[in-house]
């Protein structure tokens, strides 16, 4: 490919506008325009293109497409490109539910000239590439255990986003966010064997879980632990992979707001057997990061397969799959509500 | 490029046992007033990170006179031995043989666990978090450090895909049965590599060099693209050197006489632009003990009240809060360096 990779948004809320940034930085891409019903004058404002329809953008001559609408949208519109020979990127989650992930995995099967990646940007977070480059290197040992906490404090009008919608969203915290843990379990340790869940409605009037827990393990016995929550009133990301040899913690996540604290990896090795160390308080090293290349990395790579027309190899379709796979599981489980409390109308 | 806090419950003087340490300094002392009381050959340099001329008069120390650069705040001793003066120094000393016999030895269990394995797993986790091993073609290692066997054995033990080549100046015996390599370094006046290298380590070099601007750029051409440095170095921007500056035990001639600052460092490689640091951090330990026990020593000296408020009147515990805040702002004063050749 010699020109540049054109490209189309559609969806210009808080991920449409970061894959904007992305894609004007990025030297192989050129933004041929957006689409948003609801912003036109915000995309016009900044000299780019408005598309009235989505088909419309997909239809002009754009090589690529990034899908960053609500989820009820995605599988349509992922689909329709593929079939029309675009390349896709879809935000996370891959629609609403696992009927909707198999949908557009199918259209990508009977278009294997095109590219299509999902946005799971936590897996190229610097605390976590770096946990990951050291726990192949083997000098932890192996994995044995994984537990993730990842929760937000929904705000009084919870119960009026989209994203706790059903029919729109297709899920609760555990789909918007606990999603993203499930995806860096994978990426850790691989697939499971093994997958049971709880989900509860406990503080707001809504209709999907504002906290679940997921326990999960590998066919090699790894244990994996899950707590998704919207009502931790904190921005709290917590991942700790607990090793033969020692233990990686990821703490904090590099944000535009910064709301979820520092992004630090904590690296403690377990003492040696006649070292002179307190049990139970060993060497610690904590690398404080002060960038997140997350979300460039992620657009980078799907050019980067586009041009040099390879598979993708982070946040592929599999990946989506499998995850979902997961979070359908879970949402077999029946969704329960918490007894005797005021919810927050 | 990120920071590091390193929580290790060690003291100074696990390593460096009291009584071998008041020994060795006045042997040092000694030997610098028998062997360079003359200085009439002695050389002057500028300094040794921006290599401006521009400097203060800071105190003297042991025979030695250490000046503060004007532009980055480097201390630095501007006169000292030429570099065979200091060659024989650091091969044929007194001072240095007390100082590997006695004092390393010594302590040799102590080290090992505290300074050579961290230090270790610094290496190799950050060649595995830098370099992409796909291909799996060995990377020529090459440490220049001083004093350095100890972590050249341990990689070697701990490490696979590497050619491990020992350069220090100070460590020219052989290693036998180990697959190392013993390329030395012949002398501070040229520091160059026997071959070019995919990882260089300089750990206690940069202080010793006459120039750490020089040293970088003979490096630029025997580091290979996208290889790493791994480096350490006292920094004089640091809580400890910045607090008892003359009274600073840590500023030892001829062990230390460049002293360079963070930011005159960072300044260094991004003016470069063949270095792009990967990790500047000061992960020292002994900051806030060192300042502690200094104020102990010297209880007649007019020290400021909010000193005596942070450092002398904590516990451990929030002694060691101080340790790690810190380290988490570069305030500490032993830094280290990763560096990738770009
Ligand atoms: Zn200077």
């Amino acid at each position: 490919m010699s020109a540049k990779i054109r490209v189309g948004i559609v969806g210009f809320g808080y991920m449409g506008e970061i894959r904007y940034r992305n894609v004007t930085e990025h030297p192989e891409m050129e933004l041929v325009g957006i689409c948003d019903p609801d912003r036109e004058a915000e995309i016009a404002a900044k000299n780019i293109a408005v598309y009235k329809t989505w088909k419309e953008l997909i239809d002009a001559a754009v090589d690529a497409v990034i899908v960053c609408t609500p989820n009820f949208a995605i599988p349509e519109i992922a689909v329709y490109a593929m079939d029309h020979g675009r390349h896709v990127f879809c935000e996370k989650p891959p629609g609403r539910n696992y009927a909707d992930i198999q949908l557009i995995r199918a259209a990508e099967l009977r278009n294997p000239q095109v590219k299509l990646i999902f946005g799971f940007n936590h897996r190229h977070h610097p605390g976590i590439t770096d946990a990951k480059a050291i726990i192949e290197s083997g000098s932890l040992g192996e994995i044995l255990t994984l537990r993730g906490v990842y929760g937000k404090g929904g705000g009084y009008d919870y119960h009026t986003s989209w994203r706790n919608d059903e029919r729109i969203s297709g899920g609760g915290i555990l789909l918007d966010q606990g999603i993203h843990m499930l995806d860096l379990f994978r990426y850790f340790v691989g697939d499971f064997s093994e997958v049971q869940g709880m989900r509860g409605i406990t503080a707001f009037d809504v209709e999907v879980e504002d906290n679940a827990i997921v326990i999960l393990r590998t066919p090699q016995g790894q244990l994996a632990q899950l707590h998704s929550s919207a009502t931790s009133w904190k921005h709290i990301f917590r991942l700790e992979i607990g090793c033969s040899k020692g233990y990686a913690i990821i703490s904090g996540l590099l944000s535009k707001t910064g709301s979820y604290g520092r992004e630090t990896l904590v690296i403690g090795r377990r003492p040696a057997r006649n070292e002179r160390i307190a049990v139970g308080n060993p060497r610690e090293e904590t690398s404080y990061y002060d960038h997140d290349p997350s979300w460039n990395i992620e657009i980078a790579h799907f050019a980067e397969c586009i041009i040099n027309d390879t598979p993708i190899e982070k946040g592929n379709s599999i990946d989506a799959l499998k995850v979902m796979e997961i979070i359908d599981t879970v949402y077999k489980q029946p969704i329960v509500q918490m007894d005797k409390i005021q919810r927050e109308k | 490029m990120k920071t590091i806090v390193s929580v290790n419950e060690i003291s100074e003087f696990e390593i460096k046992p009291r009584r071998e340490l008041t020994a060795w300094k006045e042997q040092v002392a000694t030997e610098i007033g028998e062997r360079w009381s003359d200085k009439s050959r002695w050389v002057t340099v500028s300094c040794p990170v921006c290599e401006t001329d521009d400097r203060q008069h800071a105190f003297g120390k042991t025979g030695f006179s250490y000046s503060e650069c004007a532009r980055c705040k480097t201390l630095y001793a501007h006169q000292r031995p030429e570099a065979a003066e200091l060659d024989w120094w650091y091969k044929q000393s007194v001072s240095v043989s007390l100082w590997k016999e006695k004092l390393l030895r010594s302590t040799e269990t102590s080290r090992l666990e505290k300074i050579i394995e961290p230090r270790a797993y610094w290496i190799l986790d950050g060649i595995s978090e830098y370099i992409s091993r796909q291909g799996a073609s060995e990377l020529v290692y090459t440490d220049v450090s001083f004093f350095g066997r100890a972590l050249v054995r341990k990689i070697a033990e701990d490490s696979t895909g590497l050619k491990i080549i020992s350069s220090g100046i100070t460590d020219a015996a052989a290693y036998a049965g180990t697959g190392i390599e013993s390329k030395p370094i012949a002398s501070l006046a040229d520091i160059s590599l026997p071959a070019p290298t995919d990882i260089l380590v300089a750990i206690d070099v940069l202080e010793r060099v006459f120039s750490i601007a020089d040293f970088f750029s003979k490096m630029e051409s025997s580091v290979n693209p996208g290889g790493l440095v791994f480096a350490t170095c006292p920094v004089a921007s640091g809580f400890e050197i910045q607090t008892l500056w003359e009274q600073s035990p840590s500023v030892i001639p001829p062990d230390k006489l460049n002293l360079p600052t963070v930011s005159g460092l960072l300044e260094l490689f991004a003016a470069s632009g063949s270095w792009k640091v990967l990790e500047l951090s000061t992960p020292g330990m002994f900051d806030v003990e060192t300042v502690k026990q200094t104020i102990d020593a010297l209880p007649d000296k007019a020290w400021p009240r909010t000193l005596l408020a942070l450092v002398k009147h904590i516990d451990n515990q929030g002694a060691q809060l101080f340790t790690e805040y810190l380290q988490s702002q570069r305030l500490s004063s032993f830094a280290r360096i990763v560096l990738r050749r770009v």
